[in-house]
């Protein structure tokens, strides 16, 4: 009796029972956006950039950008350098306030940040393995200059040979409808490239020649650290045979590597390497990897930036977003934080709604201190009070589901993700949600109670 | 106000749970945000540190080779005077630059990006006869004469680079970002020279890795005027510095410098287009530091968002408490406006009692705070934790400024409600308009 009381009581104040149920909307939309929409994307997003990079997540060697983790265990030391020109860095230019043509990188303490082939192939071995990963690969490049007859004087232009997964290009990216020509094929012939619209420097019409100048590995002769000769060079004439462009949003140009590519298959740029004499590990400059589940997108870089923390773990969300805004990379959301934020609107919600009801049982003195008098026992008010209390909190978490809902199935089966894993990812969304609002809701609808059960029927009676 | 502070005492006393709650609260927020902005602090001076430093007391900057200067136009003026481009490098310019406060000394150089046989280094090549020669650390040889000459660094040396050697050194076209703000209708200006054969006449130590590739040497090359005021026709025989170097007096005082030298180009009122200054890019000699900084701040937002996010809450549990008591108490605040206590004693009294429990929770949370930071937390540094006097006044500004917000409607109701209206239970307006 003393739930339909509770009900009845909540219907009767409508305007208030309404100011509840929307807190607690704001709170369900807040977690359930942290909670599912915040850790990736639809299946499409950013597609444009990913294209480009040939993959979703970059695992960059060393040390590029400061993280959480860098902060709390430190060990490192920051020096800032200049841009090098003898592999690429996706990530230094991208500061542009002011663009400072470098960048800090950080160095271990035992000095050493280089990254060695045998790591390349643990971490290699290890993402491969990685459930949420679909593919994984090193990534390679070779420096060059290209020297281009201009109408009064030669021009030279630099830039870097990418080695591309082909067939990954033409069946995930379909990088044959962005590209003015022909693209790489598998089975084309060996020196074939295509070079990128977005730099002015490397514009060579399809069907043109590049004429590229590799700089040769070398050593110096008692041993020593190597470098590349670029006055020893290996000349080489890659045949272009397409142009691809890569737009975003209205049709803006875009690029996100900073330094200039022309792209070529795999095994052009090994062949390449060998002739100038690269060992293979002297090509690496870091590593892509495509998610299996777009929409797990950021978990799935948070945990790779703890479990490889000698690499700078960069999602594609983070790149574009560097490069459209002109900010410099920054380490992503810790996902700790998310969690904060998701309680922290739960109890705010359900704090608005135990004062709520607070000020509600104090204009129904009367009717409390007329139900004690009648035998109603302490118990049979708080029954009363809670039931509006849970009830509003209910209706609250559901209408706050059911804005979300259609972000989050547009977000999984974007991704193809089984209609299985769709039903329990939402089940479990919104099984989350109802929970914290009912508890939250029972916690602090202890405060209204405590309220109502402090009046007397004497109290009452007496008028005061 | 002795009456009404003894009132305030005794509500608070009557009302020792409700007050209780706020203090928690408010104890609860300072203590978090305390402890949240310390420990940061903490965390981005040990990033600071961390950073190794540039060993560089100079202020470089990026120039074009020309600035747009726009005079003022008067609606006076029936021949306003043209506009037109006035050329940087220019010895009276270059003397007004050199006499900012700060600066020593002013090196004109030339930098490009350049690939030889050691692999990829820039090619700075510094006027003839300016300051920055005296204070390279020339380890053998000589410093070069003209413009075929180089000197290398002692690690290129160690490569193999050798005293006399002749090396191809080319240089491209440099790719602009973007975001660098340029003046698109000047005529960048090109090496005629893509490729060059120079002869290293010297080794050197660098001091820095901001002059650490190879450096040459750049003839004098000055324009009094471009009397041209076709833009696309603006041009200066090349070689065209691109760089300026300042010496500073006191390096940790060059955002200062750079920031006098911009206000130099002034954009005057009325001017079309805006003026475009010639500085571009600036390294300055704490650049490092300043990245490490922000690098941290950004880490760090998302946390203080939540300490936000945490203020919010306490406010939000501040209002909820201080309504409450209030609507309890309506009928005591009725009967003392009816023995003729004036409006605003009544909400002095209930303000008064906030801010007893808002002092209470302030000083218990700062106390928190420092227990905190001084015995149980660890910075990431590994000592304790120092809470610094701005983030303590900072605290305590926000605890107050919530502590006036989430009370102004009791407080606003309090004074505001008639006799009537606080004994019987009538709706209180919070505001009132007075006939």
């Amino acid at each position: 009796m003393f739930v339909a009381l509770g009900l009845r009581n909540a219907w009767r104040n409508r305007g208030r029972t309404a100011l509840g149920i929307v807190s607690m909307a704001v709170a369900s939309v807040i977690f359930l956006s942290s909670s599912t929409l915040s850790s990736g994307y639809p299946a499409a997003a950013f597609f444009s950039t990913r294209r480009l990079l040939g993959g979703d997540v970059l695992l960059l060697p060393g040390k590029s950008a400061l993280s959480q983790q860098d902060l709390a265990t430190g060990g490192y030391t920051w020096a800032f350098q200049r841009k090098a020109y003898d592999s690429p860095d996706l990530t230094m230019g991208l500061d542009t306030t002011p663009y400072s043509y470098g960048a800090v990188q950080g160095t271990p303490a035992s000095g050493d940040s280089t990254v060695s082939a045998e790591r390349y192939a643990e971490v290699l071995q290890a993402l491969k393995a990685d459930s949420s990963v679909k593919t994984a690969s090193v990534r390679q490049s070779l420096p060059f200059i290209m020297a281009k007859q201009g109408p009064t004087q030669t021009v030279l232009n630099y830039g870097f040979l990418d080695a591309r997964d082909v067939a990954a290009d033409l069946t995930t990216w379909n990088l044959n409808e962005v590209t003015d020509g022909q693209y790489l094929s598998p089975y084309g012939a060996a020196m074939a490239g295509v070079a990128c619209a977005s730099w002015a420097g490397l514009q060579v019409t399809p069907g043109g020649l590049a004429n590229l100048q590799i700089p040769r590995y070398s050593t110096p002769p008692g041993g020593g650290t190597a470098y590349l000769d670029y006055e020893d060079y290996l000349g080489v004439s890659l045949n272009i045979t397409g142009q691809a462009s890569f737009s975003e949003g209205a049709g803006k140009e875009f690029r996100v590597f900073s330094d200039p590519v022309i792209f070529v298959s795999q095994s052009t740029l090994t062949s390449l390497a060998k002739d100038a004499g690269y060992p293979e590990q002297a090509t690496y400059w870091g590593i892509s990897v495509t998610v299996a589940d777009m929409s797990k997108l950021e978990n799935v870089a948070a945990l790779f930036r703890r479990e490889f923390p000698d690499f700078t773990v960069v999602a594609v969300s983070t790149l574009e977003s560097a490069a459209a805004q002109r900010t410099s990379i920054s380490a992503g959301i810790p996902m700790d934080m998310r969690r904060i934020t998701e309680g922290i609107a739960f109890v705010t919600a359900a704090l608005l709604s135990a004062t709520n009801l607070t000020v509600m049982m104090l204009s129904r003195k009367n009717e409390i201190g007329i139900l004690r008098a009648i035998g109603a026992t302490g118990l049979n008010i708080a029954c009363m009070v809670l039931t509006e209390s849970v009830w509003i909190a209910l209706l609250g978490a559901l209408a706050g589901t059911i804005i979300t809902q259609p972000a989050i199935l547009w977000q999984l089966m974007s991704n193809s993700v089984s209609s299985g894993q769709v039903l329990e990812t939402v089940g479990a969304g919104v099984g989350r949600a109802l929970a914290f609002a009912v508890t939250t809701a029972v916690v602090f609808g202890f405060l209204p109670v405590a309220k109502a059960l402090r009046v007397t029927p004497a109290q009452v009676l007496r008028g005061d | 106000m002795s009456d009404m502070m003894e009132i305030a005492r005794k509500g608070f006393k009557q009302k020792i749970g409700t007050y209780l709650v706020m203090t928690l609260l408010v104890a609860f927020t300072v203590a978090g945000y305390l402890v949240v902005s310390s420990y940061w602090k903490d965390a981005a001076s040990v990033s600071t540190a961390a950073a190794e430093p540039l060993n560089f007391p100079y202020a470089k900057a990026t120039v074009l080779f020309a600035w747009w200067t726009n005079p003022p136009m008067s609606p006076d003026e029936e021949f306003p005077p043209p506009r037109k481009y006035a050329p940087v490098f220019n010895d009276a310019h270059l003397r007004e630059i050199a006499g900012i406060r700060g600066v020593l000394d002013l090196t004109v150089a030339l930098e490009e990006d350049a690939f030889n046989r050691y692999g990829s280094a820039s090619l700075l090549s510094v006027e003839a006869g300016a300051p920055m020669w005296q204070a390279l650390d020339l380890v053998s040889g000589r410093l070069p004469e003209n413009a075929t000459e180089v000197l290398v660094p002692d690690d290129m040396s160690g490569l193999g680079a050798q005293v006399g050697q002749v090396m191809a050194v080319k240089v491209p076209q440099t790719i602009m970002p973007r975001s660098y703000r340029k003046d698109n209708v000047l005529v960048d200006p090109v090496d005629p020279e893509p490729l060059k054969k120079v002869t290293i006449t010297g080794v050197y130590k660098p001091f820095s890795s901001m002059v650490s590739g190879l450096i040459g040497y750049l003839p004098v090359n000055r324009v009094d005027d471009y009397p041209v005021t076709n833009p696309g026709k603006v041009q200066m025989p090349w070689p065209v510095p691109n760089t300026i170097f300042l010496h500073l007096a006191d390096p940790s005082k060059a955002e200062s410098v750079l920031t006098d030298w911009r206000g130099m180009y002034r954009d005057y009122p009325g001017a079309q287009p805006p003026l475009v200054p010639p500085v571009k890019v600036e390294w300055t000699p704490s650049l490092p530091e300043a990245l490490m900084r922000q690098a941290a701040s950004d880490v760090a937002t998302p946390l203080f968002t939540n300490t936000i996010d945490a203020f919010g809450l306490g406010a939000i549990g501040i209002f909820a408490s201080m309504f409450v008591s209030f609507l309890d108490r309506r009928r005591e605040l009725g009967i003392m406006k009816t023995l003729g206590i004036d409006n605003s004693h009544t909400s002095g009294a209930v303000s008064m009692e906030t801010i007893f429990a808002g002092v209470l929770g302030t000083v218990l949370g700062a106390g928190v705070a420092a227990a905190l930071t001084g015995y149980c937390l660890k910075g990431v540094s590994g000592n304790s934790i120092a809470i610094p006097w701005t983030a303590l006044l900072t605290g305590t500004i926000v605890a107050a400024g919530i502590l006036l917000g989430a009370t102004y409607i009791p407080r606003a109701m309090a004074k505001q409600g008639t006799v009537m209206e606080l004994l019987y239970g009538r709706p209180i307006p919070i505001y009132r308009q007075r006939r």
